[in-house]
């Protein structure tokens, strides 16, 4: 099941295959999770939309007509859902900030997480999905420039300027946010 | 444009708790599966009921009486509910008394 493209597991679950649904939730759940981050700009409210999306997704997955393309489906499910989610924040509390979870009692990782989490709320919203994909979920500058309707060109003028936006901010901190 | 070193985002992977990872995974996977059976299935029932409605309107109307042709002229009636001129009325209605 691992080995087979996603337009079969999209064509498996839309008869039921429940293999199928397992699969895609592993492959796709993390992305589904760097987008809703990259709009909400905190963990936890991330991972919960990212779950129920992904379940409401998956619910209509009858109604992905390109299976080939589920991802970038996926991920307009996952933004539209993440953006209603902060106009509501927003309302309920209209100083709200998408970075505002720098805590002044986080330790050790936490804090890195904070520091990373500011740094990514400085940068626009398209350039925190293209980071977050790349960087935390390994998409190449092919996929994500079919799942986000952009061109390659652009994917990397966006990862680099986003790259180069929180190495400063990171920096500025003195955290060393550059891994290979 | 030399290329800008990836920047370290482990602090934000949630699937570095590999055991919760893998629950959610199939946490998600199952609600996603009962969802879509559920949804499925309220769909079916909902193509029958459409089915049946619309078989039993047919059936209505089939043996409903068929409604007698217009008569020909005008009156109080029509005039009353309708666009006729109360002239073309008067006149039926003077035909009638001769």
């Amino acid at each position: 099941m691992d080995q087979l493209p996603v337009a079969d597991l999209v064509i498996r679950a839309k008869r039921g295959d429940a293999a199928a649904f397992g699969e895609l939730a592993r492959r796709h759940l993390r992305a589904a999770f760097a987008v809703a981050l990259a709009v909400l700009g905190r963990p936890a409210d991330a991972d919960d939309l990212a779950q129920d999306a992904f379940v409401i997704a998956l619910e209509r997955i009858a109604d992905c007509r390109e299976p080939a393309r589920f991802s970038g489906w996926l991920l307009q499910i996952v933004r539209s859902r993440a953006l209603h989610a902060l106009e509501k924040r927003k309302l309920r509390d209209p100083s709200d900030a998408a970075g505002d979870v720098v805590a002044a009692s986080m330790l050790g990782d936490v804090v890195l997480r904070g520091y990373l989490l500011a740094a990514l709320a400085e940068l626009p919203q398209a350039q925190r999905e293209i980071v977050l994909l790349h960087d935390l979920d390994g998409w190449s500058h092919a996929e994500l420039a079919g799942a986000l309707g952009l061109t390659e060109v652009n994917c990397r003028q966006h990862l680099f300027s986003a790259r180069r936006a929180l190495r400063a901010a990171l920096a500025a901190e003195e955290i060393h946010g550059t891994g290979t | 444009m030399e290329p800008e070193p990836e920047i370290d985002l482990q602090a934000l992977d949630p699937s570095r708790d590999a055991v919760a990872w893998e629950r959610r995974i199939a946490t998600v996977a199952s609600r996603a599966l009962a969802s879509h059976r559920r949804r499925n299935r309220a769909l079916r029932r909902g193509a029958i009921a459409l089915m049946l409605a619309s078989a039993c309107g047919l059936a209505v109307w089939w043996s409903a009486p068929r409604h007698a042709p217009p008569r020909a002229g005008a009156d109080l009636l029509d005039w009353a509910i309708g666009d006729v001129d109360a002239s073309d009325v008067l006149a039926l209605e003077a035909g009638h008394a001769r």
